[in-house]
């Protein structure tokens, strides 16, 4: 079923905070659109400055570096963020956005000759991937060992082994594009300077770790669930192929309902009182897009997807000064993979689907798939 | 818009996923602005393109003040004022969002003599913008505004980036 019920509705109109109980402690998470917005402003009180413990559940057993520029409080995390930026505006070039449209043809053409296509495994894992290589601007070649990470660095399989490896990989590509430097990614941070020094092993470490675990379930999930919905709306496939112009507000809509990331954290640094739960100073508290995503104070019925919704002020992409560094990328893929589904296919049987669930101790929410098999009907 | 063969007494115009039945003594009221075209999939349907014909249309002229000082005046078409600087490529305004009101790349301060013409913003609007720091009384975002010729002769100024 593509439709994701909001797991948070009850608790939003109870209060402004559910109280969960993650990894044995009690994190206030913040439900409201306007609330999270404030919060995710609010950098002093609600920090970022916390190394493997700003994702909830925090990553201390899954990688041993702080994550930069998202671990890091202004007024650092300007120049830290300013570093990178150069690689996330990629997909706003017109050479980059024609990469991207070229490999989801590529892979549309492959999955409509066939009877069927497992799209977790053989479309948005692959496309993820690939489209990684153009934003960091090194050889197509190595997606073949990203794709092979699966959905999630961390969650799927044994995250502490694939998380250390993948630091190994890391640490390999900045040394040898320390021998090789080019126009790329690692190279870049090699020679990157912040204020005035170089960077050292475990920054840069801290870059390309949340480069490859950051953008990676959440971009697979979306386009998922994207398919699926076309699958069980077909005539939204006709409307989208119809009225081009419709896209770009479908693909917010897409952002805003099928939020893949639940929540993220901030810590305290002093004693605070969280519209009346009191959060002790070095404790957690959770800006939880999902919920605020569906707050109908803002969204009238937040529970359906209305494609020409407008306005849409979503928080799928974050709020305030760490607002999603990937986002431009996100978009470019989603509306590049609606317009040519639009255009190529005109019917989506869904032959065989597993859900996948994210469950905490309070709530469980339908992000994805872990496996989704259907068959394209060209138009 | 898109409906069904105009062959009955009614058409079925499909937007946004949704049939709406319209008369079509309703049809023929707007055809002056709208094109009847045959619908390129073939399916018998047919397309209604809603366009004042341009030369019933007078163009406003909307100046936009970029962040370095430098002033670009474009002629308006259809669509906000977002995507008009987008069209025209103008410095400071990226539109990241598409047009939604969710991600204040495309903010604008409107001089107060111009407030009452191009309107307050709303509420959700309003909202977005409060947790901007370059956030005025005169801070609007471009997308929200649909160009009209009541804008000709309006000068923008292009807000700083956080």
């Amino acid at each position: 079923m593509t439709h994701v019920p909001d797991p948070f509705k009850e608790a939003r109109e109870k209060g402004p905070v559910l109280n969960a109980e993650i990894q044995g402690k009690t994190i206030p998470m913040i439900l409201g659109l306007r609330d999270v917005r404030k919060a995710a402003k609010d950098w002093e009180t609600y920090s970022s400055d916390a190394p493997r413990r700003v994702p909830i559940p925090s990553e201390e057993d899954v990688r041993s570096v702080r994550q930069y520029p998202l671990e890091v409080d202004p007024p650092d995390h300007k120049a830290y963020r300013k570093l990178v930026e150069p690689f996330f505006n990629r997909p706003k070039l017109p050479e980059v956005q024609e990469q991207i449209d070229t490999l989801i043809s590529r892979l549309l053409t492959a999955a409509l000759e066939k009877d069927e296509v497992e799209i977790v495994r053989e479309f948005a894992i692959p496309l993820q991937s690939h489209a990684l290589t153009y934003l960091l601007n090194v050889d197509e070649k190595e997606a073949e060992l990203w794709i092979s990470w699966g959905i999630h660095v961390f969650k799927e399989g044994d995250g502490e082994q694939k998380g250390s490896f993948m630091e190994n990989y890391c640490r390999e590509m900045f040394k040898k594009a320390e021998t090789h430097p080019g126009d790329d990614f690692f190279s870049a941070l090699n020679q990157a300077k912040f204020k005035d020094r170089k960077l050292t092993m475990e920054e840069r470490l801290g870059y390309a770790n949340i480069a490859f675990a950051g953008g990676r379930d959440t971009i697979i999930n979306t386009i998922e669930n994207i398919i699926a919905y076309f699958a069980e709306n077909p005539k939204a496939l006709d409307c989208m192929n119809a009225h081009p112009e419709a896209i770009h507000p479908a693909a917010e809509e897409f952002f805003r309902f099928y939020m893949p990331l639940t929540h993220i954290g901030r810590v305290c640094p002093h004693n605070t009182n969280l519209h009346g739960t009191e959060v002790e100073a070095g404790e957690r508290i959770s800006l939880c897009w999902a919920a605020a995503n569906r707050d109908p104070e803002f969204f009238k019925d937040p529970d359906e997807v209305q494609l020409d919704r407008k306005p849409n002020p979503h928080v799928s992409f974050g709020f305030g000064a760490h607002n999603c560094l990937g986002a431009h990328h996100a978009r470019v893929i989603m509306r590049s993979l609606i317009r040519q589904l639009s255009q190529n296919v005109s019917k989506i049987q869904i032959r065989e689907e597993v859900d996948l669930i994210e469950t905490e101790a309070d709530f469980s929410r339908k992000v994805g798939y872990e496996l989704l098999r259907v068959s394209f009907t060209p138009r | 818009m898109k409906g069904e063969s105009p062959g009955g007494s009614s058409a079925r115009i499909l937007k946004w996923g949704y049939f709406a039945e319209i008369s079509l003594e309703s049809v023929k009221l707007v055809s002056d602005l709208a094109i009847l075209s045959e619908d390129f999939t073939n399916t018998g349907e047919y397309t209604l393109v809603f366009s004042q014909p341009s030369t019933l249309r007078n163009m406003a002229k909307i100046t936009f003040k970029q962040i370095d000082g430098s002033s670009r005046t474009v002629e308006a078409g259809d669509g906000t004022l977002m995507e008009l600087a987008l069209d025209n490529g103008i410095d400071g305004i990226e539109g990241n969002c598409g047009g939604v009101c969710s991600c204040s790349t495309c903010h604008v301060y409107i001089p107060q003599e111009w407030m009452d013409r191009v309107g307050p913003a709303t509420n959700i609007e309003q909202d977005t913008l409060e947790f901007s720091e370059n956030a005025k009384s005169s801070s609007r975002l471009s997308c929200q505004i649909e160009v009209s010729d009541a804008l000709n002769g309006l000068v923008v100024e292009v807000a700083p980036h956080e």
